[in-house]
């Protein structure tokens, strides 16, 4: 997989005047993550979480 | 609807539009008007996307389709939180990169001109098709059950969405519908906490011994609708074309301050949207609970055209029904009481026993309920356009709530349709001005004062479209699942060309454009095929990933076939 960095040098920006020029491997800047896999991280677990309870959820009341 | 309700109802929606209208009656840079304010936080872009994704539909529809069919359509949104964390660690690290306006842009960049047309293309007819179907299904359900004409509501809610939309562009869109979702987060809420004191304590048992709490389903079964499988696979792909390469989408989260804030705003999404479809289905089956406790529920809800038969000449059939039904439905009750008290008395056998007589009976109403329904469709055609289960809750707000918290859930409604339309107008405004208005005329692309008044005319037409198209349209799906249906069969081809575009480098634009064509045409066959033969249909949702992988195979077939020589049709300006 390229990153976005490579796709930048492969393509050229669109309009430099529109092109953001950030990295794209910003700190996420939220309390307790110090990378972005660690949100996503966080993100996937709460997934895994809502399909068990949901599952619980539903051997409990069907 | 009394006083209160009109004054909290259209203070409200009128409030919402002329504050958004106002607060972006300026904006005539290009760059704020089609991504939006670059100083929008991670808040604001989380229920700008909510917002879009969230119409009428799912707050009218949803807990209908609860009730009657059981909460398994959460199982829909499984895929969800998987496909935001692609889009946010793949997609949109690139668009922000890149700097550019649309999805299709990008395309341009990494294949040729035609492949961007392409994508461009099958973004605007199935959104268009879809802005009809958003506008079209509150519509005709609010305008039946509280007498208004239909094409007067389906008008006014159309140019109340493009009074703002064109206005004030991204800008106001997002503007708007942070303070819509307050007001739907509001209304969903009070009508839950309404419908909470109406109910005994072992509603939710009594839900799921009806069958109404099967929240998830492991059967491998591929045709069935909703099973936890469909929901991964089919609604992970299906979540990935929509986030990802649909521009209502794309245009809410790749403006923003930094990348930081749309990444947080997907996030948002991607932890709260199972939940909160769950409170949504919860309380469809809730409302389930509710009709099957009162005295005198309908043997249809959608009691505005059943009334009118019973008063015509048809007038004892359908009068039998009712009679026939209110028997059943005393049986019922009587039932459910049995199958309560063995409950509570925690005796198992009597419990099966008694849930097994609970099952019969409900299984006899609901017979007599289809009868009604194919009565009703017989007699009056004009039945057909909608499914009963559009109108419980609807008939819950109306018949249940107090007044002002009736003008609230109304308020609701059109705020979930003024939010989805103006997503929709917004990002068709955008792609047709940067991927097709520009190509034709790109001279005029560093016009930006002229780009503006083109991109405010082309959401106008499309907004004008989009209304002309809900004023002679009719559906025989269940609405939510008629916007489901129209997507899967128009994103997989999209979302092929996209996976290409950022995982399989060596893929020309002449490739996957002829791929994209031939994966199109495959789904639309297998979705027809299905429907002309019922015993080879798959659920729609499989659409998605089959579409999908036609896309990224044929290209890599025809990649082979035709080669990096010169002379072949590829046309890629940058690669």
């Amino acid at each position: 997989m390229k990153t976005p960095d490579e796709h930048v040098s492969k393509v050229g920006p669109t309009d430099e005047a529109r092109g953001a020029r950030e990295p794209s491997d910003e700190a996420p800047d939220v309390p307790g993550f110090r990378t972005w896999g660690g949100v996503y991280g966080f993100a996937f677990a709460v997934f895994v979480g809502v399909v068990v309870a949901l599952t619980f959820f539903t051997r409990a009341f069907a | 609807m009394n006083v209160i309700d009109w004054l909290v109802l259209l203070g409200a929606i009128l409030g919402i539009v002329a504050y958004g209208t106002w607060r972006t009656r300026h904006t005539d840079n290009l760059n704020t008007y089609l991504k939006g304010n670059s100083t929008t936080k991670w808040g604001t872009i989380g229920l700008s996307v909510m917002a879009t994704q969230a119409s009428t539909i799912t707050y009218l529809s949803l807990p209908g389709v609860a009730a009657e069919n059981g909460i398994a359509f959460i199982q829909n949104y499984f895929g969800l939180p998987l496909a935001l964390i692609v889009v946010c660690a793949v997609f949109l690290p690139i668009y922000r990169k890149l700097g550019v306006y649309t999805a299709y842009e990008y395309l341009g960049q990494r294949f040729d001109q035609k492949t961007r047309l392409l994508g461009a293309g099958l973004f605007v007819l199935q959104r268009g098709l879809q802005a009809g179907i958003t506008i079209y299904a509150p519509a005709i359900i609010l305008a039946t059950v509280l007498g208004w004409r239909l094409d007067a509501t389906i008008v006014c809610t159309g140019v109340l969405a493009i009074i703002y939309t064109v206005t004030g562009g991204s800008a106001a869109v997002n503007l708007t519908q942070k303070w819509q979702m307050a007001v739907i987060f509001a209304g969903m809420v009070t009508a839950f906490v309404v419908l909470l004191t109406k109910l005994p304590a072992d509603a939710l048992h009594i839900a799921g011994a009806m069958g109404k709490l099967n929240a998830v389903d492991f059967t491998p079964d591929p045709k069935l609708r909703y099973t936890v499988w469909t929901g991964i696979v089919g609604g992970f792909f299906l979540s990935l074309s929509y986030f990802g390469t649909d521009q209502s989408q794309v245009q809410r989260y790749i403006g923003g301050a930094r990348l930081r804030e749309g990444r947080l705003g997907l996030m948002f999404n991607a932890v709260l949207k199972i939940p909160m479809q769950f409170f949504i289905v919860i309380l469809g089956a809730l409302l389930f609970v509710f009709y099957q406790l009162q005295p005198n529920t309908p043997v249809l809800f959608n009691q505005v055209q059943w009334q009118q038969q019973v008063a015509g000449p048809q007038g004892p059939t359908f009068r039998a029904i009712e009679e026939k039904h209110a028997a059943l439905h005393a049986d019922k009750q009587e039932k459910i009481r049995a199958w309560v008290a063995a409950h509570d008395r925690g005796d198992a056998t009597t419990e099966a026993a008694a849930r097994t007589a609970l099952t019969a009976a409900q299984k006899a109403s609901l017979a007599v309920r289809n009868e009604a329904r194919d009565t009703l469709q017989a007699a009056d055609p004009a039945a057909k356009k909608t499914k009963d289960s559009d109108y419980i809750f609807i008939s819950f707000i109306l018949t249940q709530l107090p007044h002002g918290v009736i003008g609230l859930l109304l308020a609701v409604m059109f705020s979930s349709a003024l939010s989805s339309k103006a997503g929709e107008l917004n990002a068709l405004g955008t792609t047709s001005t940067i991927d097709l208005w520009r190509h034709f005329r790109p001279l005029a692309a560093h016009d930006e004062a002229r780009n503006v008044r083109v991109a405010k005319w082309l959401t106008a037409l499309w907004g004008l479209f989009a209304i002309g198209f809900a004023l002679f349209v009719s559906f025989a799906e269940n609405l939510i699942e008629a916007l489901n249906i129209v997507a899967s069969i128009f994103y997989p081809a999209l979302l092929g060309v996209f996976v290409v575009a950022f995982f399989l480098k060596h893929v020309k634009g002449s490739a996957v454009f002829w791929a994209a064509i031939a994966a199109q045409i495959v789904v639309l066959v297998i979705f027809f095929f299905g429907k002309t033969y019922p015993a080879w249909e798959i659920g729609y949702l499989w659409l998605n990933p089959i579409g999908c992988a036609a896309c990224v195979l044929f290209s890599l077939g025809l990649q082979i076939m035709i080669g990096d020589e010169p002379g072949n049709l590829i046309t890629d300006e940058h690669g």
